[in-house]
């Protein structure tokens, strides 16, 4: 298949290693940060990393949406589903997170009509077929996403269906980056920078990144040989001394980002002062909420929520997995008190998370064998 | 480059729906109307698609959808 293939060539796979190998300098040991979920996915669903150095460390960042959504919005989530009358609607993967009492899941089988979506549209498809019941859409992601969300408020606000609200909580890429780069635990040397979150933002957004950090970033695609592409961006920049963001995945996107999708945003969200992130804690204007003329479609003022924070497990260590601290398989209930069937972490659920990568694609026994 | 099986209760389709950073690349069969255009997939499943974030989305072009929007246009043929 034109530009799937050509991105899979296992020989070109091979020469791009080759590529890699010949940028590192022995004795020294790289670390590179991969920002998104669907890029741990691929490195892990394909091997990217066996055909890399030893001294090319790949660290998992923050880019997968479920698994940033602390408990205390899940909890907020299933109170709302438990209202009478409540038709909640999430993306599959949000069912399974668990919250301080249950998941939405759980809560589904405890009798609330809770009701997988593969997007905002179809959330909203089920308000009209239900004009007499309330229908709630919990909205989750990053600027790829919160587009979608955009969209479907305004559809919803323009076609004046009254029965359709939005629990918000979408998060915005930039600031967890630099809580990331403040943070005195992490030593990074580059980033592999978000695919299709900079086909919304565009590729400037990242600037602050080598200017105020001095480290590269490279935004990059989804298929194998993309992330290697990217890798020897990244390791040709530090070798010849330049620090910038560059374009690996340039055949999608721009680097202004799209301009209407932007334009969207901020008309429909607006920062919040505070959002709270799994493992990362509370980080300023990193979430979005409806703005003042959305109001009226925002299900955190029509329903009453609890609103708290809840810490998380003691025995999960998210938080080190996402701050790139540790290894998923370092965790101590890592495939054992923790697994894709049974999670405790986030990074357990979706299989865009860290954890769930490594066991999914058998890296749970070959590092437990390196031990 | 092949990609190693997933187990059966994990997502096995290319991303998981909940991926942030999902994108999806399809070809547009009809023309908008009130800013939906109908699309298909690379297996030929059909999806109504929300176009209005794109300056045209003309039958027979590629788009990159995500969450049922088309967040940009793809040149030349069908991939991601």
């Amino acid at each position: 298949m034109k530009f799937v293939d050509e991105f899979r060539d296992a020989s070109l796979g091979r020469a791009v290693a080759a590529e890699i190998l010949s940028l590192v300098e022995p004795g020294r040991h790289y670390k590179v940060m991969e920002v998104c979920g669907g890029h741990t996915h691929s490195i892990y669903k394909y091997g990217v990393d066996d055909l890399l150095p030893a001294n090319v460390e790949l660290v998992h960042g923050p880019g997968c949406p479920v698994c940033v959504i602390p408990m205390g919005r899940v909890d907020d989530g299933i109170a709302i589903a438990r209202q009478p009358g409540v038709i909640f609607t999430c993306f599959g993967d949000m069912m399974r997170v668990p919250g301080s009492e249950g998941s939405l899941l759980e809560a589904k089988a405890a009798g609330a009509d809770v009701r997988m979506v593969y997007s905002p549209l179809d959330a909203l498809r089920i308000a009209k077929q239900n004009p007499d019941r309330e229908v709630v859409f919990f909205a989750i992601g990053f600027e790829t996403t919160a587009p979608s969300t955009a969209l479907t408020l305004k559809r919803a606000k323009a076609e004046g269906v009254a029965n359709f609200s939005c629990i918000c909580s979408h998060v915005t890429i930039v600031p967890p980056l630099r809580a990331l780069l403040e943070s005195p635990d992490l030593r990074l040397d580059g980033f592999i920078g978000p695919g299709h979150v900079a086909t919304v933002v565009g590729a400037r957004p990242f600037e602050f990144i080598p200017a105020d950090y001095g480290k590269p970033l490279v935004v990059a695609g989804f298929e194998p040989l993309d992330i290697l592409q990217s890798i020897v961006m990244i390791l040709r920049q530090l070798a010849e001394g330049r620090r910038e963001v560059e374009n690996q995945y340039a055949r999608v996107v721009p680097y202004d980002g799209n301009l209407r999708a932007l334009e969207v945003l901020g008309e429909v969200f607006e920062l919040r002062p505070h959002f709270e992130w799994r493992g990362l804690g509370f980080i300023s204007h990193s979430g979005l909420r409806l703005s003042e003329a959305y109001a009226e479609l925002d299900a955190e003022l029509r329903f009453e929520v609890p609103g708290v924070r809840v810490a998380d497990p003691k025995a999960c260590q998210c938080g080190e997995v996402l701050k790139g601290v540790i290894k998923p398989w370092e965790c101590k209930v890592f495939g054992t008190a923790c697994t894709p069937e049974r999670p405790i972490g986030t990074c357990m659920v979706s299989s865009e998370g860290a954890c769930a990568a490594y066991y999914n694609f058998g890296r749970f026994a070959r590092e437990r064998e390196v031990v | 480059m092949t990609p190693s099986p997933a187990p059966s209760y994990a997502c096995t389709g290319e991303h998981c729906i909940t991926c942030s950073d999902e994108g999806v690349p399809m070809i547009v069969l009809g023309a908008a109307r009130g800013g939906l255009a109908l699309c298909a997939d690379q297996e030929g499943r059909t999806h109504t698609v929300e176009t209005t974030l794109l300056e045209a989305a003309p039958v027979g072009g590629r788009v990159l959808v995500h969450a049922d929007v088309a967040i940009a246009a793809l040149p030349g043929e069908l991939g991601r």
